[in-house]
């Protein structure tokens, strides 16, 4: 049986000027699921954001988010989806309380209780302005806003910029819960894919103009693989074999990506009378295997 | 009127209150300033050369020349205060976010804006009439109120191009904007003319000030697609 998407974009084409973003794209979000979308600056994740969130049309195709056009969204639907601006951009110029009651008017189902919670637990003054908080007091205010909004979509556009370690892992374990629990689908990026390791089920990893993966993370990171090996030359080109994903290396020392086995690397190199030592598969990070698949520049 | 638009109106009112305040007191003072000037005159010179003064000097005697610019500043103080909180940082995407229909929120941000320079202008109108008709005799009254009517609608105009300039995504739009902005205020804001002068044209600055509301709405559609 076909998954019940909340997002679908369907062969999105999008350029600035002459320049190419992305040809074709195709984006499937299935309920209940938290996606992370992974790329390198540039890679069209901002692009991305700003289309499913109807502040950018595209140069052809569409998405949809639940089966409605990002470009024309009913005011029903807006109110299904809570959206976290990157930096937890906020009204600043607002107190915690007037922000909440500002926000309350819009959403018939407002968890007041689920904000104060939050705010509860911030050593702010009752008056003080946004603008004066730090990042972190911010970022509780921005999710506790999102807790009472109660939306069934969130999209969270780089969530980690700004917050130090301690509020990140807050953040994240907060919202991991928060979307099991209540059964809510995300859709978010970050810079710091260490984050995301913790809270995704899904990752789309972009490069320039493509997606290199579109899978749940245990099948990516179960299949992708790194090898090393050192060589008796560093000259040896591997890149351009088919079983090569990715292959960097410092000197003699290899860095071989691929999604293949321990077997078919070692034949590779055994049938082209490359002479190896200390070959080894080595565990690999969500981060590591990002940075293998994309590559370090 | 539906809970959503006065919890965008309450934002507004946020945002733009004690700028909108400040420029009341202001407005005010500039009143009680050019009467108190009129009043001082009348009792050292005398009412009939005063009156004659203003009505028969070349080039003729504004007493009221301070309160010119009074409403285009509110406007520029509104505007400011309402529209660079919003592209600062991009917030307007968390305006635009807001389950309102795109148009009804941009309309509903400008009326509100548009809605609070009328109180201004009803408050210095009032004012102004209240003293006017108090020192001068009512005929007086009808030619100078024509001669502030463009300076009232300059409010309007101005803030509708500071909503428009605010929104608009391209820089050299921007630019253009300002520079056409500029020119029309021209039209708007001429101060040394006979008492009543322009008396014709108020009807196309009125059409101007209409239209000007149109490219609101033109140019939050042209953010709303991203446009460059």
């Amino acid at each position: 049986m076909e998954p019940n998407y909340v997002i679908q974009c369907i062969n999105l084409t999008h350029y600035y000027g002459k320049k190419l973003v992305y040809e074709n794209l195709n984006i499937n979000v299935a309920e209940g699921r938290i996606l992370g979308l992974l790329g390198k600056n540039g890679a069209g994740k901002s692009t991305t954001i700003n289309i499913l969130n109807g502040f950018l049309e595209p140069r052809s195709g569409q998405c949809l988010i639940y089966g409605e056009n990002t470009q024309h969204l009913s005011p029903a639907t807006k109110r299904r989806i809570g959206y976290l601006i990157e930096g937890h951009v906020q009204y600043a110029f607002m107190n915690v309380h007037q922000i909440e009651k500002f926000y309350s008017g819009f959403y018939p189902n407002w968890k007041r209780d689920a904000y104060f919670n939050l705010i509860d637990k911030l050593k702010i003054t009752p008056h003080q302005k946004i603008s004066t908080m730090s990042c972190g007091q911010r970022a509780q205010v921005a999710l506790g806003l999102i807790l009472a909004q109660d939306p069934d979509l969130l999209i969270l556009d780089d969530f980690s910029l700004g917050l130090d370690p301690g509020y990140r892992r807050l953040f994240i374990d907060y919202m991991r819960e928060y979307a099991k629990a209540e059964g809510k689908t995300v859709f978010l990026t970050s810079h710091i894919i260490q984050d995301m390791e913790r809270l995704i089920d899904d990752i789309l990893i972009m490069d320039y103009n493509r997606v290199l993966v579109q899978s749940p993370v245990q099948d990516f990171t179960s299949r992708f693989k790194e090898f090393t090996f050192e060589l008796d030359r560093d000259d040896v080109e591997l890149k351009e074999h088919p079983l090569a994903v990715n292959v960097e290396h410092l000197r003699n020392h290899y860095e071989f990506y691929t999604y293949g086995n321990e077997t078919e690397v070692k034949q590779l190199l055994e049938s082209q009378g490359i002479a190896y030592r200390n070959f080894k598969e080595e565990p690999m990070t969500l981060e590591d295997a990002f940075i293998g698949l994309t590559g370090k520049y | 009127m539906k809970r959503p638009l006065l919890h965008l109106f309450y934002k507004e009112w946020i945002k733009t209150r004690w700028a909108f305040l400040g420029m009341l007191l202001l407005g005010i003072a500039t009143m009680l300033y050019i009467f108190t000037a009129v009043e001082n005159k009348i009792t050292l010179q005398g009412a009939k050369t005063i009156l004659l003064r203003i009505l028969y000097d070349e080039p003729p005697v504004i007493y009221y020349a301070s309160f010119r610019y009074i409403p285009l500043l509110t406007a520029i103080a509104v505007g400011i205060s309402q529209y660079v909180p919003e592209i600062t940082q991009k917030r307007i995407r968390l305006t635009l976010h807001l389950p309102i229909g795109n148009h009804t929120l941009i309309a509903g941000m400008a009326g509100f804006g548009l809605v609070l320079l009328t109180l201004g202008n009803l408050l210095y109108t009032g004012l102004f009439l209240y003293y006017n008709v108090r020192l001068f005799p009512a005929e007086i009254t009808r030619p100078v109120m024509i001669s502030l009517t463009p300076w009232l609608l300059s409010s309007y105009i101005a803030y509708n191009f500071i909503a428009m300039i605010a929104m608009e995504p391209g820089k050299w739009r921007k630019v253009a904007y300002s520079v056409i902005a500029w020119y029309i205020l021209q039209f708007f804001l001429v101060g040394d003319r006979p008492h009543g002068a322009f008396g014709a044209s108020i009807p196309v600055l009125v059409l101007m000030t209409i239209l000007s509301s149109g490219g609101v709405l033109y140019t939050s559609q042209r953010f709303y697609k991203g446009e460059r």
